[in-house]
């Protein structure tokens, strides 16, 4: 239960979606970086990006501040966002906070290339 | 025949916050830090009482509530300037000092209707709803927050202030 590293990393995904990984513990230090990384998904032709949190561990109001900028960016952009495979940690700091419906929450990753 | 030992699990005196409470006095100097302090804490207490690790959801709430209010003492409250963590009966037991006599800002209104939520003023709100008591002591110098936080279920979802 001990505390994991933060991560932030990304890739194109088959299909060209924006696949952005987050996982370990994350607060406020890392969150310009994931901000960094989730704006490149808003770059010209970009269709879709998928946050893949399934390793997050631990999150904080920073990590939601973070997530609900990216959100009103992809929205003004008109391009899709979804996170896929949030954990208890990260669906709490959401629902806690009665922001889990602004977002659109898949189990898998899988699932959210279908979007 | 006189059910002590019987009845021993279920006592007053028995669980997670049974014999000395354990206080952890080291000054944390991020949220990370003060995280992993009171994850020791339960670890050590869980170990040493032989009660179960208490569910993720509450682990995620005691983490929320210590994280928040020791990145808020950095960042708003002029440094932090105290963190104790102690397990009481059934709870965690938070005392989060920090430099700034003035109250944590109330939390702006919920979610406008159009169902877009604000971005920003969720830390304060978390601690509110996460913990079961919160109280704030002004002193000349500062303040201190003190959070109890339930371990286990029973009354997790009283929410809510009286």
């Amino acid at each position: 239960m001990s505390g994991q590293e933060a991560a932030v990393s990304a890739r194109t995904a088959e299909g060209g979606a924006w696949l952005v990984r987050i996982a370990g513990d994350l607060d406020g230090d890392h969150m310009a970086e994931a901000a960094d990384v989730l704006r490149r998904g808003l770059r010209p032709g970009g269709r879709l990006t998928v946050v893949d949190a399934s390793g997050v561990e631990f999150a904080d109001s920073s990590v939601l501040d973070m997530l609900l900028r990216a959100r009103a960016a992809y929205a003004s952009a008109g391009v899709a966002l979804v996170i896929a495979g949030a954990g208890v940690p990260l669906r709490r700091l959401l629902d806690v906070t009665g922001t889990a419906s602004a977002f659109l929450l898949v189990d898998s990753v899988q699932a959210a290339m279908t979007y | 025949m006189n059910g002590e030992a019987a009845g021993e699990q279920h006592g007053e005196g028995t669980g997670i916050g049974s014999g000395a409470a354990e206080v952890t006095a080291v000054l944390p100097v991020s949220g990370a830090q003060a995280r992993a302090v009171v994850l020791a804490l339960l670890e050590s207490r869980c170990r040493s009482t032989g009660v179960d690790w208490p569910e993720d959801v509450v682990i995620a709430d005691v983490l929320l509530v210590t994280s928040e209010l020791v990145t808020n003492a950095e960042r708003h409250g002029g440094g932090l300037t105290l963190f104790t963590a102690a397990v009481e009966g059934d709870a965690l037991h938070l005392r989060v000092g920090d430099a700034n006599p003035a109250h944590p800002a109330t939390p702006p209104a919920p979610a406008v209707p159009t169902g877009v939520p604000r971005i920003g003023g969720y830390d304060w709100q978390m601690v509110l709803r996460l913990a079961h008591t919160v109280e704030v002591t002004n002193h000349s110098a500062g303040k201190t927050i003190f959070a109890l936080v339930r371990l286990y279920s029973e009354g997790l979802n009283e929410g809510g202030a009286p």
